[in-house]
């Protein structure tokens, strides 16, 4: 009777990573190939497993199963996320057919609530120390802007030629 | 019985090893070839899952476990380097 259900586990398990091998070949897109992979990987690996356990059925070999059920049910989600993360950072290479980014949208609020946080704490920085440390970046102030986009108006030239050799 | 079953898992999961070598060749950008790296691991686990209850050998399963958190651990240092581009800092 035990080996009925060993052979049902183990035969589930491999089903299961052939089918992620599919999806990995058969999907567009990198997120959706990396949703194939991982949740069924982790389900066939775990069927495998537990046909293991069952196949020998000490408790030794019980216990070892379950500690790697165990890792890869906690690894997997974690190793997912954060080659989806750095890959979107990389550069979403999303297929043609998606339909909802709800990352893109915030990763711009992030990238200008940062920016906005970096100009605060140069204005801070020259308004208390402004006399003693004097650093090039800090130097257009809200209220200062548009004096010098009116200045600069009339004398254009030497604004687009200054600004070439910096970089 | 279970050695049948074992023969035609075995078939299976190197239909599967075939199958993420060609998305390893092949993949467009290098997540989805670290995708198919990972993936390679978590299949040559089970092979060995397999191959331990073949031969009855119990001490199989301790290396099950240590090439499970190896592989979790080379995914993640990957995802690292992709990030930042330097490992160690």
């Amino acid at each position: 009777m035990s080996d009925y259900i060993a052979v049902f586990f183990l035969l589930g398990g491999a089903f299961f990573m052939l089918v992620a091998s599919l999806g990995l070949v058969r999907f567009p897109d990198l997120y959706t190939r990396m949703h194939a992979a991982t949740k069924a990987t982790t389900f066939g690996m775990g069927g495998i497993l537990v046909a293991t356990a069952i196949a020998f059925g000490t408790v030794d070999v019980t216990m070892q199963s379950f500690l790697a059920v165990v890792f890869l049910f906690l690894t997997a989600p974690v190793s997912g996320h954060l080659i989806s993360r750095a890959a979107y950072r990389k550069g979403p290479n999303l297929a043609p057919m998606t339909t909802v980014d709800d990352y893109g949208p915030h990763l711009e609020a992030e990238k200008k609530a940062a920016e906005e946080e970096a100009t605060r704490k140069a204005a801070e920085a020259e308004a208390s120390g402004g006399p003693e440390d004097p650093s090039p970046g800090a130097d257009p102030s809200p209220g200062a802007d548009p004096s010098p986009g009116a200045d600069s108006g009339p004398d254009s030239d030497p604004g687009p030629s200054e600004s070439p050799p910096v970089p | 019985m279970i050695q049948t079953a074992v023969q035609i898992a075995l078939v299976m999961l190197i239909g599967s090893l075939t199958l993420s070598f060609y998305r390893l060749a092949k993949g467009p950008t290098t997540p989805d070839r670290i995708i198919a790296a990972d993936n390679i691991a978590t299949n040559l686990t089970g092979v060995l899952a397999l191959f331990a209850i073949q031969t009855g050998e119990k001490t199989i399963i301790i290396a099950v476990v240590a090439l499970t958190i190896l592989s979790f651990v080379a995914t993640a240092v990957y995802a690292k380097f992709l990030e930042r581009g330097k490992i160690i800092e």
